[in-house]
């Protein structure tokens, strides 16, 4: 359910009266404009021993809308265990133990601070110790100003530089796609420190951007107006029969780096990408599509992990990627109580291969018996 | 997409992958690095590098990096196993689950569909890639245009091994040098302390003595006859004697091991300085005997400090005499081409060969001496004052037949 600008007060009155059955769990979805605040919030539901977890998204998206405001609440069954891997800035993490019986279905619902550091090298090292024994989806909470803030919270408080990983014991079905194609390339980021491009092709990162999207729109892309082109304009690393990954940049500095959501190792191979509407809509029809032609009719809780830079790329026509997925989903899921976020990267085990952290994606999760 | 499009993009992965070897000295920050990029980019979900590393134990190959961990079931492959052989016919391969073969290459857990890309990295082991999701496997094509890399891979891993290697050494070098330094200040330590007890025993010796000898005088002055009295001071003597014999060695080899000591080299005749230590020794000894000197080869002087090398030989003789109780002992005097061998014989007692190694520590008597009398400190000073003198010293012996020490000294 979505719950329009609430305070403290009144949304803990409200989870209060919300009746939670046995071994249900309220995931909380704010908007980083909510009024919440959050360390009050937490000790109240401490308090009443309300079992809960969550995080701040530059929006929040329920059913077929989105929102830049507000909190959406989902039930989530089966929560196993809740852990925090703090310290994502720091080049070592700790990657808890979950307890998972073997012959059961689990997914690591996982958040992670999305301006935080290191986010690749955290689910490398998730990756690494579960393996395909578990599923795993989520996406990077954060503000959308990029300014870096405690973002995570559950009972035991309220973090930044941190992932939240949430096992519950369940099936899912995942579809992640992106539609973004290939403008320019193959380039090189020569140089990088992390999520930082500093040169492509042995020039000034921003300076070869800025001078392929010149060529390709005609406008001149500056520091000022940067992240309103530069949103139409991410970068692809390859991958061999999957989409390529994608690089989002959402700022540029004054050493003309290129700073992205998620990190770019050094001398990788990019392509330069552009997005056009009706592809972007496509794909995220097609992740609905993918997602529930593996699940059952019997889905729990439907989770849309959406990159909150779509939504700026696709303008009002962000909408109809939301319609296209909701009717996607009706066509053979019963639940359609979609519960999400537009969020700063995302997460998701599709494809088998190697754990990934995305940028310009849609992932829809189907949780299922 | 075009020939000139599809060689751009091989080029270009050849490329990332290639500059992702090498980047670190760490064998499993190199390995990681490489098996980590070539999975995002090919697509293939486990990884794992074998090498044989146990030089004494070339059957087996360790896992030494796995990606996914928790996915790789065999830590070690024999070499008898299929994909070992499979590897000594080609350098790599590529199997898909449609072909024989494929299940017996299973070493993981959750596999069953997809294909294995295996390359050999030259003698070291061999990396192991799967995917499930791949449609098609790894083409003749790409396995050439991975061999260069694979090559160079391997190359970066020997230069890992061998880092380790040098670092493990250095490491235990270091700790070595560490202890030696310890060891070496204990030794400082503890001879001043012998050096100063040694000093300060002196004095009170010396009045001992002075006063047996006055107690003699009084006895014969009074004419007291009492035969026993003298045998009670010649008694005390010896044992002065002794006790003296002892603190000059205490107090020599506390000199020979400073660390400021001035050796004071001179041009020198080595056999008249073994006839002056000759002529020394015929005052002392008592019982006949004598020493022989042969002399061998055209004579040299030969630059070193006359008061230590004095010292070590005087010190070799007086054993020799001490420890052969019938015999002569002799001392050859050999002009060799580079270096003056004097070499100093018994026939006396001998050494057991495990006293042989142990002679010329500090206070070390061998068995077949323990009943009679000496310090243990003689050959060690011997041996250092040879050492000052830019020689060297051995020795060679059979029990209760014959020992000969070798002095050897640069002109």
């Amino acid at each position: 359910m979505y719950l329009s600008p609430i305070n403290t007060q009144d949304l803990y009155q409200f989870l209060i009266k919300e009746k939670l059955h046995e071994n249900e769990t309220f995931c909380l979805y704010f908007s980083e404009k909510s009024n919440v605040e959050i360390a009050d919030l937490i000790k109240l539901l401490n308090k009443s021993e309300i079992p809960f977890f969550g995080a701040i998204f530059p929006a929040v998206i329920h059913n077929g809308e989105h929102y830049d405001n507000g909190v959406v609440i989902s039930k989530l069954k089966n929560v196993v265990s809740t852990h925090l891997v703090q310290g994502l800035d720091q080049n070592k993490m700790t990657i808890p133990e979950f307890k998972i019986a073997p012959n059961k279905n689990y997914c690591a619902l996982t958040f992670v601070d999305g301006l935080a550091p290191n986010i690749s090298l955290f689910l490398s090292e998730m990756y690494d110790k579960y393996g395909k024994s578990i599923s795993y989806l989520g996406g990077g909470a954060g503000s959308l100003s990029f300014v870096q803030k405690p973002c995570l919270f559950f009972k035991d408080g309220f973090y930044d530089n941190a992932a939240l990983i949430v096992i519950v014991e369940t099936q899912v079905s995942l579809g992640v796609t992106h539609g973004w194609k290939k403008l320019k390339g193959p380039l090189v980021a020569t140089k990088t420190n992390k999520n930082v491009i500093e040169e492509i092709n042995w020039e000034p990162a921003f300076l070869v951007y800025q001078k392929y999207i010149l060529e390709d729109s005609g406008k001149e892309i500056t520091k000022d107006n940067f992240f309103s082109i530069a949103k139409g304009y991410p970068f692809g690393m390859h991958k061999d029969y999957a989409e390529c990954i994608v690089r989002d940049p959402i700022a540029t500095d004054v050493n003309n780096r290129l700073v992205c959501v998620g990190e770019v190792p050094e001398n990788t191979v990019l392509d330069l990408l552009k997005g056009e509407q009706s592809a972007l809509i496509n794909a995220a029809e097609n992740a609905a599509m993918i997602s529930r032609s593996s699940a059952s009719s019997e889905v729990n809780n439907v989770i849309l992990i959406d990159c909150i830079s779509r939504t700026l790329f696709l303008e009002d026509h962000f909408s109809k990627e939301l319609t296209v997925i909701g009717q996607e989903l009706k066509k053979s899921t019963k639940n359609q109580n979609l519960a999400g976020a537009l969020t700063l990267g995302e997460i998701s085990s599709y494809g088998n291969g190697n754990l990934e952290f995305f940028n310009k994606t849609t992932v829809v999760g189907l949780f299922h018996e | 997409m075009s020939e000139e499009n599809r060689i751009i993009k091989d080029i270009s992965m050849l490329y990332e992958l290639t500059l992702s070897i090498g980047r670190s000295l760490d064998l499993i920050d190199n390995i990681g690095l490489f098996m980590k990029t070539f999975m995002t980019r090919k697509n293939y979900e486990i990884g794992a590098v074998y090498l044989n590393q146990n030089r004494l134990n070339k059957n087996d190959y360790d896992l030494i990096l796995a990606h996914p961990e928790v996915r790789v079931l065999t830590k070690k492959v024999n070499k008898d196993h299929i994909l070992i052989k499979m590897l000594e016919e080609k350098k790599s391969f590529s199997i898909a689950s449609s072909e024989d073969g494929f299940n017996e290459l299973i070493t993981e857990n959750g596999v069953d569909k997809g294909e294995f890309l295996v390359f050999r990295l030259q003698n070291l082991g061999f990396i192991k890639f799967y995917s499930s999701v791949r449609k098609i496997k790894f083409s003749e094509l790409e396995l050439n245009q991975m061999a260069t890399v694979i090559d160079i891979f391997s190359v970066s891993i020997t230069a890992c091994l061998d880092h380790k290697r040098l670092l493990f050494e250095a490491r235990k070098r270091e700790k070595a040098e560490i202890a030696l330094v310890a060891e070496k200040k204990l030794h400082k330590e503890r001879t001043h302390f012998v050096s100063a007890v040694s000093h300060q025993f002196r004095t009170p010796l010396a009045i001992i003595q002075a006063n047996a000898d006055l107690l003699n005088m009084v006895l014969a002055k009074m004419e007291i006859n009492n035969n026993k009295i003298p045998k009670i001071t010649r008694r005390i003597n010896n044992e002065i004697d002794r006790m003296v014999d002892l603190m000059n060695e205490l107090l020599d080899i506390g000199k020979v091991n400073q660390e400021n000591i001035v050796v004071k080299n001179q041009d020198i005749n080595i056999v008249e300085l073994i006839e002056d230590l000759n002529d020394n020794i015929k005052l002392v000894q008592k019982d006949g005997r004598i020493l022989t000197i042969n002399v061998k080869g055209k004579s040299k002087t030969i630059s070193t400090d006359p008061l230590l090398i004095g010292n070590a030989i005087n010190n070799l003789i007086s054993n020799a005499f001490k420890y052969s109780r019938a015999s002569n002992p002799k001392v050859n005097v050999n002009y060799l081409l580079r270096v003056v061998q004097i070499q100093i014989k018994d026939d006396g007692i001998g050494l057991a060969p495990k006293d042989k190694k142990n002679i010329f520590k500090p206070f070390y008597r061998s068995e077949n001496v323990l009943n009679i009398p000496g310090t243990g400190l003689g050959l060690s000073i011997a041996k250092r004052c040879v050492e000052l003198c830019s020689g060297t010293i051995k020795v060679e012996s059979i029990p209760n037949e014959w020992t000969t020490f070798t002095i050897e000294l640069p002109y």
